[in-house]
């Protein structure tokens, strides 16, 4: 039987960020460490909520596009494709502003199949890892499932 | 018989004092007024089970059904780009097709459906072209409300008034279809003064800027050509029902078991999209209703109303006025089944009237006064909720601005309308 497989061996630690940390700097994060999950959590390590990638590319998209099912007749959006990005840059975004409050979260001591079975479940590519009293301990990512399971692909 | 006459009087009253209210759902007010004159022992649940008009609930089953396979071929999406594009980059000329489209389809569909297909989509082109989508979704609301009325099929008031009153579908074409139409024309030229410079729907727009392809709009082709030809097959058995002695129910649940027969998928998806909460509003008003009929309170209304009142042209005018002020307050489905009956018993009691223009007043107006205010039509609640999406959201008081005058500018050329071709020429 092989040996059990725990989150805590497939853990690779995103630097967190803070409240008042500003959406420009949880998108940097993002691009330096290779992520599209950032932890963010309060003076003591304590996690209180989390940024996907997805939650940074949402405010681009008019909230009226949630009442049409595809766009698949439509090339660009004439005056809506310039007011869009242009309009956003105004915004001063906060990793407060944007951060989800309900998320998923494991233990370092789960099984990685619990962290397989989530990450396919609910369509995640990261998923945050905390200890039994909430303290952010890092990030279990699909990539580096695979990379244990399968090796860097050398034979 | 008074005191039940009193209770029954008390229990209509209030149900329709709450369906104005809103504060519960329409449908369980209905329901419960219902089911209370059932356990009252005013009515036997077999008399409930008699009272309720099938042919009504059949007629709108069925068309449900058929909007539902149409939604899934991106038809209505195609037809929207395509007005986007015939219209050049004008405004004007954009607002009037939508206009236009809007109440043709809703002819065909009803409101709430063709408001749910083309509001979104009016939304995105207007912020696409850089305008504010305030006029025009009050403009689909208009349209929805005048268009629906042009036929037996576009309007819940319509359907009751056809099958209480025997009126075939080439009736409603007849005498409705072309006046309706019109009545549109002028009121786009209408609403273009009231906007006038406060929201843009005049001038022109680059077309160029906005890249879209109206035949990717079409998902599935073989099922278009498949819901095309059983539409074609239900329209023309609408046309024939009259002499070939078929309802228009089994005319439309026909089409509608075709095309699930045809299409051969579970079923379950496509009954999803039937509002059973409507189906189940109209169960629960007919039964309240009957029971007042069979307590000869109606009668009672009836020639109540014929004391103020014994020439065709005052009752006209009295089922104008009445349309006016409970419409608005009350939406047009409870007015017109509570009026049916009412109208059934005057036509019974003055046998020389001309009963048919009692019948296209009731519909033309309780269909146009469900225009009044954003709470006067289901249409109105849902584009008002969609413009949420929006910077401009439409309001009580926002809509009441616009809306309100042109429900009176439409009400008085339908009255003009029925005053000249029923009681001038006949």
């Amino acid at each position: 039987m092989s040996e059990l497989l725990r989150v805590q061996d497939v853990l690779t630690y995103v630097h967190p960020v803070k409240l008042d940390t500003p959406i420009s700097k949880v998108a940097h994060t993002m691009k330096e460490e290779f992520t599209s999950l950032v932890p963010v959590v309060d003076d003591e390590g304590k996690l209180l909520g989390v940024i996907y990638a997805e939650d940074l590319l949402a405010p681009f998209i008019p909230e009226f596009f949630d009442l049409i099912e595809d766009f698949d007749y439509i090339t660009t959006f004439g005056v809506l494709d310039h007011e869009v990005f242009s309009d956003f840059t105004h915004k001063l975004f906060l990793a407060a502003d944007l951060m989800q409050t309900k998320y998923r979260a494991l233990k370092p001591e789960d099984s990685v199949l619990k962290a397989i079975f989530y990450l396919v479940k609910e369509k995640r590519t990261c998923l945050v890892v905390i200890d039994n009293k909430g303290y952010y301990k890092g990030v279990v990512s699909r990539l580096s499932i695979l990379k244990r399971l399968y090796g860097n692909g050398e034979q | 018989m008074v005191n039940s006459k009193f209770i029954l009087i008390a229990i209509f009253t209030i149900s329709f004092a709450l369906i104005a209210w809103e504060k519960w759902h329409r449908t369980i007010v209905a329901i419960l007024a219902a089911i209370a004159v059932i356990l009252l022992g005013y009515i036997t649940p077999l008399e409930a089970w008699n009272l309720i008009d099938f042919n009504t609930l059949g007629l709108l089953l069925g068309m449900m059904i058929i909007v539902s396979f149409f939604r899934r071929t991106g038809f209505f999406e195609y037809l929207a780009i395509k007005a986007v594009k015939i219209s050049k980059g004008d405004y004007f000329v954009l607002f009037a097709f939508f206009f236009i489209l809007t109440g043709v389809v809703s002819a065909f569909l009803d409101n709430v459906t063709t408001v749910l297909i083309f509001s979104p989509i009016i939304i995105l082109v207007t912020q696409m072209t850089g305008v504010s989508p305030f006029p025009y979704l009050i403009g689909e609301i208009i349209a929805s409300n005048l268009g629906g009325t042009a036929t037996l099929i576009g309007d819940p008031p319509n359907i009751i008034i056809g099958s209480a009153a025997g009126l075939s579908f080439n009736d409603f074409v007849a005498n409705l279809t072309l006046p309706v139409l019109l009545i549109m024309i002028a009121t786009i030229f209408f609403m273009k003064a009231i906007f006038g410079k406060t929201y843009k729907i005049t001038g022109k727009f680059d077309l160029s800027i906005v890249k879209i392809d109206e035949k990717s709009a079409i998902k599935d082709k073989k099922l278009l050509i498949k819901t095309f030809v059983v539409f074609g097959l239900v329209l023309l058995g609408f046309v024939l029902h009259d002499r070939l002695e078929i309802l228009p129910s089994v005319v439309a649940l026909s089409g509608a078991t075709l095309l699930l027969f045809i299409n051969n998928e579970n079923p379950e998806e496509y009954f999803h999209e039937v509002e059973w909460t409507t189906l189940f509003f109209f169960g629960g008003l007919f039964i309240l209703v009957g029971a007042l009929e069979k307590y000869e309170i109606i009668k009672d209304i009836a020639l109540f109303l014929l004391k103020f009142t014994k020439n065709e042209l005052g009752l006209i005018l009295l089922i104008s006025g009445l349309s006016f002020v409970f419409t608005t307050i009350m939406g047009a489905i409870p007015f017109v089944v509570t009026m049916v009956p009412i109208i059934n018993t005057i036509i019974q009691k003055m046998p020389g009237i001309n009963g048919n223009s009692l019948w296209w007043t009731l519909s033309l107006t309780a269909c146009f006064m469900g225009n009044a205010t954003l709470i006067s039509a289901a249409a109105n609640l849902v584009v008002a909720g969609i413009s949420e999406k929006t910077d401009k959201k439409i309001t009580f008081s926002s809509y009441l601005k616009y809306g309100f005058p042109t429900t009176v500018f439409t009400f008085v050329l339908a009255l003009a309308y029925i005053i000249v071709r029923y009681y001038f020429l006949g």
